[in-house]
């Protein structure tokens, strides 16, 4: 048995005639998780433009293909913050979200972003450089800052290493806010009410400080409907 | 929140099992609780 997921192991395994393998879309996903109201932060990660221009620097295709192509060449980034694909109730809202240099580098000019002479924005003297936290050792989450790294280079912004001990990171370096993006999995429970401990302005795994009242009252009536339909929200608009 | 954009989703992990041939009644859970949800109805094989 193959436990906990080590991806590497299994493509290994694959083929063995002794060996029975299978693999199923999980009930965790991997995020990056932005510091959007934490005063730790750098500023211009409490703006939604700029992290919508650091969505669009980033390959999540490639990401995903680069660290679990092997078990699945037809897998695709998660499009969701509330459901997994196997759901009937997901709904793919950030595949608005695809690698689009273009569309990063407009919104970076439009904001009066200037490139340095290294190649890196800064915005009203905001050098355009953030830190990107993962648990030091795992060598998955590595993959994906080195590859973030390189996608936000093109976009002409820096992204920085913070390698942590996971009692480290998990404790009150996350708990405090003292970040500016982590790389890490929520385990979900499949429910609507998932996401209201995380994304609610009081929410107590907020830890990146979001907060929006009309999202905190979508999720704390999701919160209180025992029938799934009406509790999925995404009928309250096409992007929420 | 995709306009907002708290946070951007990577990927859904793959649940992944790999098992042998000789242990029957094993069944993917995708599920907090995993493969092992059901580890009281396996039934080993033996080998001819």
């Amino acid at each position: 048995m193959v436990a906990p997921q080590v991806s590497s192991v299994l493509s290994r395994l694959q083929g063995r005639p002794d060996i029975v393998t299978d693999w199923a879309s999980g009930g965790a996903y991997e995020h990056l998780d932005f510091n959007v109201g934490g005063a730790a932060a750098m500023p211009l990660l409490h703006e939604a433009w700029f992290r919508r221009a650091v969505a669009h620097a980033i390959d999540r295709q490639a990401i995903v293909t680069a660290v679990f192509g092997s078990i699945d060449p037809e897998i695709t980034p998660l499009q969701s913050l509330r459901y997994l694909p196997p759901q009937w109730q997901y709904h793919p809202h950030f595949a608005a979200y695809g690698q689009d240099l273009a569309k990063a580098t407009a919104l970076m000019t439009s904001h009066g972003c200037a490139e340095g002479g290294d190649g890196i924005y800064s915005c009203g003297g905001q050098r355009a450089s953030f830190a990107l936290a993962y648990t030091a050792g795992n060598t998955r989450r590595q993959t994906e800052f080195i590859r973030m790294k390189e996608d936000l280079a093109v976009a002409g912004i820096e992204l920085t290493e913070v390698a942590l001990p996971a009692g480290e990171l998990y404790g009150q370096f996350m708990e405090t806010g003292a970040y500016d993006t982590i790389d890490f999995a929520w385990a979900t429970n499949g429910d609507p009410s998932f996401g209201s401990d995380l994304f609610a302005c009081t929410g107590m795994q907020n830890y990146g400080r979001y907060c929006s009242q009309e999202v905190s009252d979508l999720l704390a009536a999701a919160n209180r409907e025992f029938d799934h339909e009406p509790a999925r929200l995404s009928r309250t608009g096409p992007t929420r | 929140m995709a306009v907002d954009l708290p946070s951007l989703p990577l990927y859904a992990y793959p649940s992944l099992l790999a098992y042998r041939t000789t242990l029957d009644g094993v069944v993917n859970n995708t599920s907090a609780q995993g493969p092992f949800w059901n580890a009281a109805d396996w039934r080993l094989r033996r080998s001819a």
